[in-house]
């Protein structure tokens, strides 16, 4: 059997995905904690015991994301941005603009006909609107992440949040509560302040394209998913794995690679 | 001094020539410690002064801008923009700016001792400030900051010539509008030199230096046209490295002998058909102040097989042809037929090109002949946060190489200020452009 692997060693979260040719037959999810090595080699330990697979059955790894330098096992690092452009071009084929918002950054990626990056842009140095930054507002309300992800669905007004900076948003937020806004109106509203930030930096890439892939562990907060189709007038569509694009192209890449090498 | 920034890497730079510049210019590089205890004339000036003036008038200079450079490749410039900051400046002024402003206030506060830093001496103790208005405000506000609350100097201030992009820069009555405003500037510039040194300008020793300073130009200029060679015999490591002396030892001797040196490196690579990198994957254009705290990234790029072959700032536009009989009319002629070249290439980019010293940057119209000339493959632009100036027109490059299906990255950080670089996320970035540059 020609089993490959990619490995995602992202900020938050560590993901892998094992493929059997083209068929993905297990994937995980881990904290990637404070040592991205050590996650990176716990959760192919996890991926191979769960399939009952030996590290020798694993013909070729490709690794991916911030820490992928760091993954020795790995035959080959590629960027999570090819990653993510080929991972979502195998789920949503026809989708040219993906969207992807993960621990510490947002970026959006523009594909050609063939799934080929054409070009990209990422947040550069503030995590203003990324998963830590809702993460944090989460806590001030309390709420589960599940929880605060749908919260916003009930708002009947949303409030506006102009602060740029998250701690300063936080501020924001909690002169708000103190004013009574409704719980709801001010999660809708922070939503809708990270998707008008995103859109800044998409609306070129999207031109008249009518759908989005939206991927990252932030597009699981329906909340958002609701604020992008309102901001961007697209159809947002999620993978039902949003977290594990970028280890499913990575596993792409390596099953090309290795097929390429045969 | 490191210390703090551990993911910064200074240069390795590929040519001899460039890595003997302290031999080759050692006038330049041992002025803090020559001066030291001699009292003389020292004037601070910004860009767009021309050195060849001051040089003839025997004036010692210093350019706190580029201090600022100095101090950000030494990684100490946040150590004085911090100082600037505790002042009450703002942190998205311009850095080079700040940088003055924190090592003003430490010159004040240890009397004699110059503050540490790395120009052995420090910049000394000014007795004129002469600024100038080419490319940003920031330049003559910083000097008059400086005159009126740090030191109380005598200043003096040259406009900034700003033909429109849309103008007919051919049309005799715009052209002499500005040819008055030139000749009227540098009138005063001599008139405030001869206040303040008490001596009349040598024409004869003028001419001497401009003679010398077209020398180097046209070395320079013949030298990065040779970057249009595959493989290209010099990248931007080595070419930032010459910023200095192309814009403030114009007119020297060991200028000319040092961009002598550099050009016949340069000629002999490209005649044994020899690169700065062996596997030349990549031709990128730069555009935007380089990283000084970072040069190092261009040797990151070239081990990912890109190479920098030309960029847009401090470009010296080819060798106007002047009659220097009259040295100070030649160097209004030589300013105006400059502008008129940027003009003429696409100056909006950067409206503010008219200047008497020979660099500017490279307009959109001069951007489609070089995407061939250079047989470029892409274009990294480092938008500098603290530096609007140069940052606006990249847009402009971005949209001529879009449409010529050229791949551009703009990554963000900063020229003098460290804390402002991430180093992964700007390096995710680059590897992710070059990478899929290779799938498109």
């Amino acid at each position: 059997m020609d089993y490959v692997a990619g490995v995602d060693s992202g900020s938050t979260t560590t993901k892998l995905v094992i493929l059997d040719n083209s068929r993905i037959i297990g994937y995980h999810v881990i904290p990637t904690g404070a040592n991205c090595v050590r996650a990176s080699q716990n959760i192919l330990e996890i991926g191979l015991k769960k399939l009952g697979l030996d590290r020798e059955d694993i013909k070729y790894i490709v690794a991916t994301g911030y820490g992928r330098q760091k993954i020795d096992f790995a035959r080959s690092q590629i960027t999570e941005i090819s990653c993510h452009a080929k991972g979502v071009y195998w789920i949503f084929p026809h989708v040219k603009i993906i969207i992807d918002i993960g621990g510490q950054d947002f970026k959006v990626i523009k594909l050609g006909g063939k799934g080929q990056v054409i070009d990209f842009a990422m947040n550069d140095k503030c995590a203003a609107g990324t998963g830590r930054y809702l993460e944090l507002m989460s806590r001030i309300f309390e709420m589960e992440l599940e929880q605060f992800g749908h919260a916003a669905a009930f708002a009947q007004n949303k409030i506006d949040i102009t602060s740029y900076c998250t701690v300063f948003a936080e501020t924001e937020v909690i002169n708000h509560i103190s004013r009574g806004t409704p719980e709801n109106d001010i999660i809708a509203g922070i939503f809708h302040a990270v998707a008008k930030r995103l859109y800044s930096m998409a609306k070129h890439y999207i031109g008249s394209e009518k759908e989005i892939a939206f991927t990252g562990g932030v597009s699981k907060y329906a909340g958002m998913v609701k604020a992008l189709e309102d901001i961007t007038g697209c159809s947002v569509l999620v993978p039902s794995e949003p977290q594990i694009t970028g280890a499913l192209g990575a596993a792409l890449f390596a099953l090309e690679k290795l097929r390429g090498n045969n | 001094m490191t210390q703090g920034f551990s993911e910064m890497a200074r240069a390795r730079r590929s040519l001899e020539s460039v890595r003997n510049s302290k031999k080759l210019l050692p006038k330049f590089y041992m002025r803090g410690t020559d001066r030291k205890g001699k009292k003389g004339n020292l004037a601070w000036c910004m860009a767009g002064i021309p050195p060849e003036l001051l040089r003839a008038f025997d004036v010692d200079w210093e350019w706190p801008e580029n201090f600022g450079t100095l101090c950000a490749a030494n990684l100490v410039a946040p150590k004085f923009i911090e100082i600037a900051e505790a002042e009450g400046y703002s942190g998205d002024l311009c850095s080079y700016a700040t940088n003055t402003m924190g090592y003003c206030r430490r010159c004040l506060e240890l009397g004699d001792t110059p503050p540490e830093s790395p120009l052995e001496g420090g910049m000394g103790e000014p007795t004129m400030l002469i600024g100038s208005g080419l490319a940003c405000d920031p330049r003559w506000k910083w000097l008059q900051v400086i005159a009126t609350r740090y030191f109380n100097l005598p200043m003096f201030n040259m406009d900034p010539l700003s033909p429109p992009y849309d103008i007919d820069v051919n049309d005799p009555r715009i052209a002499e509008h500005y040819l008055t405003q030139l000749r009227t500037d540098l009138k005063a510039l001599v008139e405030f030199l001869k206040k303040q040194t008490g001596r009349d300008l040598d024409m004869n020793r003028l001419r001497q230096i401009m003679d010398n300073s077209h020398k180097a130009h046209d070395l320079w200029f013949k030298t990065l046209e040779m970057r249009k060679n595959r493989p290209c015999p010099m990248g931007a490591e080595d070419y930032f490295s010459c910023i200095i002396p192309q814009m403030f030892m114009l007119g020297e001797e060991e200028t000319v002998g040092f961009f002598q040196a550099i050009h016949d490196e340069v000629k002999q690579r490209v005649e044994q058909g020899k690169g700065v990198i062996e596997n030349e994957k990549y031709r990128l254009f730069w555009t935007g102040l380089p990283p000084w705290f970072n040069l190092g990234l261009f040797n990151y790029l070239e081990s990912l097989g890109a190479i920098v072959v030309a960029e847009a700032s401090y470009y010296c536009a080819p060798p106007m042809n002047v009659d220097i009989s009259d040295p100070l009319e030649a160097l209004v002629q030589r300013a105006w037929k400059t502008a008129c070249w940027h003009q003429q290439n696409g100056n909006e980019i950067m409206p503010e090109v008219c200047n008497p010293a020979i660099f500017g940057f490279v307009g959109t119209k001069k951007l489609v002949d070089w995407i061939d000339e250079y047989h470029l493959t892409g274009a990294l632009m480092n938008r500098t946060s603290s530096c609007r100036a140069t940052c606006i027109g990249q847009v402009h490059h971005r949209n001529v190489f879009r449409e010529r299906g050229i791949p551009s990255l703009i990554i963000e950080s900063d020229m003098a200020d460290p804390r402002r670089w991430s180093d992964a996320k700007i390096k995710a970035q680059i590897e992710a452009f070059l990478e899929n540059m290779d799938r498109l």
